[in-house]
């Protein structure tokens, strides 16, 4: 009987703390929440057994598991100079970067997209 | 062992038997449905099977019965207000990361193709359970959310559970330390797979000092480690040290079947896994020429011994001056300290030897990841602290709160 009550007690406290956790976090935005939205309209472009490559600015390793994260099962590998896959690029909206431009204006844009936080752009080889 | 504890250990069982159905279901292109199938139909023998085994069946009276549901409710709320969306960097650039791919039947094992900052190399248990749960759920952050909470409210109700009969004093303000320590509960709700590697640690160490009782106890004991070998890469090291200190109950002739029996299942499973998908874990492909050098440098020992005094005098001071006591009880008596201590240091010496020859940059390594492994350790800890006190101070409330007046 006690075992009852303490297991019950477990699951019941269990479902009204998962409740209350949801509320809170669906009142709740953060950068990967930013991000997941902002990379929704790659789906069209962008197969579930597809690799593409990834570039962002310097120190962007954040951004990169991100897109690694949200973008899954795809297969999201950092971006090589002989790289002929898809490009994925992220980019500060307030700090352009010579290099990734560099890199998307030798490409083929075929999607562009922006928030609140970044630039995004997917592209393919010329 | 008290009913309830066993019932409760039925659930870590089951997370295992879950991981391992939906990974060999994965390998096989099973569809989930199949999987569900098979793993009710394993719920009834297993179940049989538990309620065989023999238990004590002191009843908790009314007070310490309060005292568990005043706690569980108190681990539900601090849980919510510590917890972050998607957990910490790890939860979700790692393990959820992971399930991700799990969740998808046909393009699951590109994961291993992701070689970059992720610890594909890590078994499936935290993963695979997220995925199941989530594909039946249809949300993956209140499911994570969900499980670890449910693993954290465990390991408190457990050590009461195991501990109140043998000194309810003690057992009670282990229940209290636990659920009202922000620290630990704070790293409990990171979502990571230490604190579950904790509550099968403490699952698995419970089951063998009731090996006496029962000799099925070693099954699941061994079952338990087993698991915490499914769960993280660290969890080997803990099995070989758990075996190490548990040799005679569990390597005894007549008990090696029960070990084999318990053990059998998730260590096959992380065979297949190791051989047929991981990729090399990056501390032990690393080792070379530099590992003696890394091993007579004396300045890495201070980092190291720095990092870990600062981490458990700042959050463990308690824990930390009692286990500082009894070694010095012990010399005085000169009697050997408890094995569970004993074992407990011994794994703090062997993570001590892991931070000496990491590959990464010792600062980085000890800042990332030095408190969730001792996190791991704290269940056990404060279980064996208060069996060790109960012993040594053989004291006992004969009021309201005994549980056998």
């Amino acid at each position: 009987m006690k075992a009852v009550v303490i297991i019950s007690f477990i699951v019941i406290s269990a479902a009204i703390s998962s409740y209350y956790f949801s509320k809170r976090i669906n009142a709740q935005t953060d950068e990967v929440d930013i991000i997941e939205r902002s990379l929704s309209g790659t789906k069209p472009f962008i197969q579930p057994n597809s690799t593409i490559s990834f570039a962002g600015q310097k120190d962007m390793v954040q951004l990169f598991s991100i897109a690694r994260y949200v973008l899954a099962p795809v297969l999201i590998l950092p971006h090589t100079p002989d790289s002929k896959d898809t490009l994925l690029t992220i980019q500060k909206n307030d700090v352009a970067d010579s290099t990734i431009n560099a890199i998307e204006y030798s490409r083929l844009p075929i999607w562009r997209t922006s928030d609140s936080l970044y630039t995004y752009t997917l592209s393919v080889p010329r | 062992m008290q009913k309830t504890t066993l019932y409760i250990l039925f659930w870590p069982l089951l997370l295992g038997i879950i991981s391992i159905v939906y990974f060999f279901g994965l390998m096989t292109g099973l569809p989930v449905l199949v999987m569900i199938l098979m793993l009710s139909g394993s719920l009834a023998p297993l179940r049989y099977s538990l309620h065989k085994i023999a238990t004590e069946d002191k009843p908790l009276t009314l007070l310490p019965l309060a005292l568990l549901l005043l706690v569980i409710s108190l681990v539900g709320q601090k849980f919510v207000l510590l917890s972050e969306k998607h957990g910490v960097w790890d939860t979700w650039a790692m393990w959820n990361m992971h399930a991700k791919y799990l969740m998808d039947s046909q393009h699951w094992a590109t994961l291993f193709k992701n070689t970059t900052a992720t610890h594909t190399d890590y078994p499936l248990l935290l993963p695979a359970n997220i995925a199941f749960f989530s594909r039946l759920s249809g949300d993956m952050l209140i499911t994570s959310y969900a499980f670890h909470l449910i693993i954290t409210i465990c390991i408190p109700v457990v050590i009461f559970l195991q501990t109140h009969n043998r000194n309810i004093l003690f057992a009670a303000i282990g229940l209290f330390w636990l659920s009202t320590n922000d620290y630990f509960l704070g790293i409990a709700a990171y979502q990571l797979a230490d604190n579950l590697i904790g509550f099968l640690l403490l699952c698995a160490m419970i089951c063998a000092d009731n090996a006496t009782a029962d000799k099925r106890y070693i099954s699941l004991s061994t079952a338990m480690f087993g698991l915490c070998m499914w769960t993280k890469n660290e969890g080997i090291l803990l099995s070989a040290l758990f075996i190490a200190f548990y040799y005679k109950p569990l390597l005894q002739k007549q008990n090696v079947k029960y070990s084999i029996i318990g053990i059998a299942l998730p260590l096959i499973a992380l065979l297949v896994f190791k051989l047929a998908y991981a990729p090399s874990n990056d501390i032990v492909s690393a080792q070379g020429g530099h590992t003696i050098q890394k091993l007579l440098s004396a300045q890495r020992y201070d980092v190291v011994y720095a990092a870990l005094k600062k981490l458990v005098l700042d959050n463990y001071y308690t824990l930390t001056c009692l286990v500082a006591l009894h070694l010095l009880i012990r010399i005085i008596m000169k009697r050997m300290p408890d094995r569970r201590v004993l074992f407990i240091l011994a794994v703090c010496l062997s993570y001590f030897i892991v931070y000496i020859i990491t590959p990464q940059d010792l600062e980085w390594h000890l800042f990332t990841s030095l408190n969730r492994l001792v996190h791991q350790l704290i269940p056990v800890t404060t279980y064996a602290l208060i069996m060790v006190y109960a012993d040594t101070i053989n004291f006992r409330f004969r009021t309201a709160f005994a549980a056998n007046p």
